[in-house]
């Protein structure tokens, strides 16, 4: 079959002997996905939201399951209606199951999440208990939180994460498959 | 929605070999006797597959869904296929509209000796109207009468199967679901990208603006180009939700990707004296790095995603042009 010809090659014609190309590697804009700052942000956020209190001494905790979905689906706010069914699904295993497919593969798989964690993990901010992480250090992840807040960042991200404390996680639902 | 559902629909959103390769896959992950048919070098002989020692056999056909204009076109490809599948399968053929014995010499070399088939199931990505089945049975009832019946059986059955039939006749797992969806996911970006919006698409259009008052000449044909930029480059940023959404680690691996190629372009680029030559052929670069790590997994989408790539570099700003210096004397 032949292959059509690419329209980089057409505007490689047009512009042959013509222009001045212009080439500035540097402004290949990363994904924010890989940018630290932005998932601690977003880390902190879902922190804030949803943990609930731990002990005496105002700790909080979350699952880390719930932890790694909340913040992956507040970074793709269209992924909400999908965590909804999953939720709704769950009285029907492999309607369950078929729901969630494709969420689940995707936040499951998010490496960057653990690494990110590890990194909080490793400067004191959070201590891993089982299945949970624990705020050790409460002031950082306050200070994040309210700079977001303060000056208006990500406000997708934080509407996700608001209208996912009226969507039922269960722990089957965490714990993969 | 049920899973017996969801794959049916998938199954209709299949078309051509991504249809008959998920119906290949589906029996036989469901017949221990299943056999595919190859069809090339020496053509398929009419049967996509056959089971129980060659008493079942299958036809498959998956008409592209933009191919026809009318259910009623629709329904005579489909009528056409299968009845050109019956009459090999039965060594027919057609002679001044008189239907004449033929050798099919593949048969003898896929049916086991002896074997005639008594059951034909004919699979379709399209049933939606029954009046396919009248003209298939009773063609299939003539043709029965006039072969020599060396592979089908004289009595034999014809049952015509739609994507919901097969989805109905066994349970649906959680495998089959992941197979299909994997199939129908170069569906799925290319319906995506249609509803992808360009953020900030400020810097293309100003890089073709340019372009209009360096070739004033070829106006219409960079309105064209700028469409073709602009489905390529959606067709990439849809490629990257689905990865971004579904498999983060080959999101990184393209975002990795990325940078290669456009290290690579734009040391060609810039070492050249002809550096648009090498623009040109940008695409084939990040073809051939994307195809190491996508090929096997997203097939033809790759040559799409890689053109689509090199359009996100020239949108995005890495890539761009000037207006020529004027020289002076």
């Amino acid at each position: 079959m032949d292959r059509v010809v690419s329209p980089i090659h057409d505007l490689a014609e047009l512009l042959s002997g013509r222009a001045q190309p212009v080439v500035i590697p540097e402004r290949l804009a990363p994904s924010a996905s890989y940018d630290l700052r932005y998932r601690i942000a977003v880390i902190a956020a879902a922190f804030e939201i949803h943990a609930k209190p731990f002990g005496v001494s105002g700790q909080r905790r979350i699952s880390a399951g719930r932890l790694k979905l909340l913040q992956f689906v507040a970074r793709r706010p269209w992924l909400i209606e999908m965590v909804r069914d999953w939720s709704g699904s769950q009285h029907d295993a492999q309607l369950a199951m078929t729901a969630s497919q494709r969420l689940r593969r995707g936040f499951l798989g998010d490496q960057m999440h653990e690494d990110v964690i590890e990194f909080l993990v490793a400067r004191g901010v959070f201590v891993r208990l089982g299945g949970h992480i624990v705020s050790d250090s409460m002031a950082f992840l306050m200070q994040v939180y309210s700079g977001v807040v303060d000056e208006n960042l990500f406000p997708a991200e934080r509407d996700v994460l608001q209208e996912l404390l009226d969507v039922k996680i269960t722990n089957d639902m965490l714990e993969g498959w | 929605m049920s899973p017996i559902h969801e794959y049916a629909q998938s199954l209709a959103a299949l078309a051509g070999t991504d249809f008959e390769d998920e119906v290949c896959a589906r029996l036989q992950s469901v017949i221990l006797s299943f056999q595919t048919v190859p069809s090339s070098p020496h053509g398929d002989a009419g049967l996509d597959g056959f089971s129980h020692d060659g008493e079942r056999g299958y036809c498959c056909y998956g008409p592209k869904h933009d191919q026809f204009k009318t259910n009623k076109q629709r329904e005579n490809a489909i009528v056409d296929k299968f009845k050109s599948d019956l009459r090999w399968v039965c060594e027919l053929d057609f002679e001044r509209k008189q239907l004449i014995s033929v050798n099919n010499p593949e048969m003898c070399t896929i049916l086991p000796d002896g074997r005639t088939l008594k059951h034909i199931f004919l699979l379709v990505n399209w049933f939606e109207s029954h009046r396919i089945l009248n003209p298939i049975l009773t063609a299939f009832a003539e043709y029965r009468a006039t072969s020599a019946c060396r592979y089908v059986d004289a009595n034999a059955s014809v049952v015509v199967i739609g994507p919901k039939e097969l989805a109905q006749q066994y349970a649906v797992d959680e495998a089959t679901i992941i197979r299909v969806s994997q199939r129908i996911v170069a569906l799925r970006v290319q319906q995506a990208a249609c509803s992808v919006t360009i953020d900030n698409p400020e810097d293309f259009e100003s890089k073709l603006a340019i372009l209009r008052e360096i070739r004033p000449d070829q106006l219409a044909a960079i309105d064209v180009l700028a469409d073709r930029l602009s489905a390529d480059w959606r067709i990439s940023l849809a490629f990257e939700h689905e990865l971004d959404e579904t498999v983060p680690t080959l999101h990184r691996m393209l975002e990795d990707n990325r940078q290669r190629i456009l290290r690579r372009v734009s040391q060609l680029m810039l070492a050249s004296n002809a550096p648009w030559q090498e623009l040109g052929k940008a695409s084939d670069i990040a073809f051939e790095l994307l195809n190491k790590d996508f090929g096997r997994l997203y097939g033809s989408l790759v040559q799409d995603v890689s053109s689509g790539e090199v359009a996100r570099l020239i949108g995005e700003c890495p890539v761009g042009w000037e207006r020529p210096v004027p020289s002076h004397g």
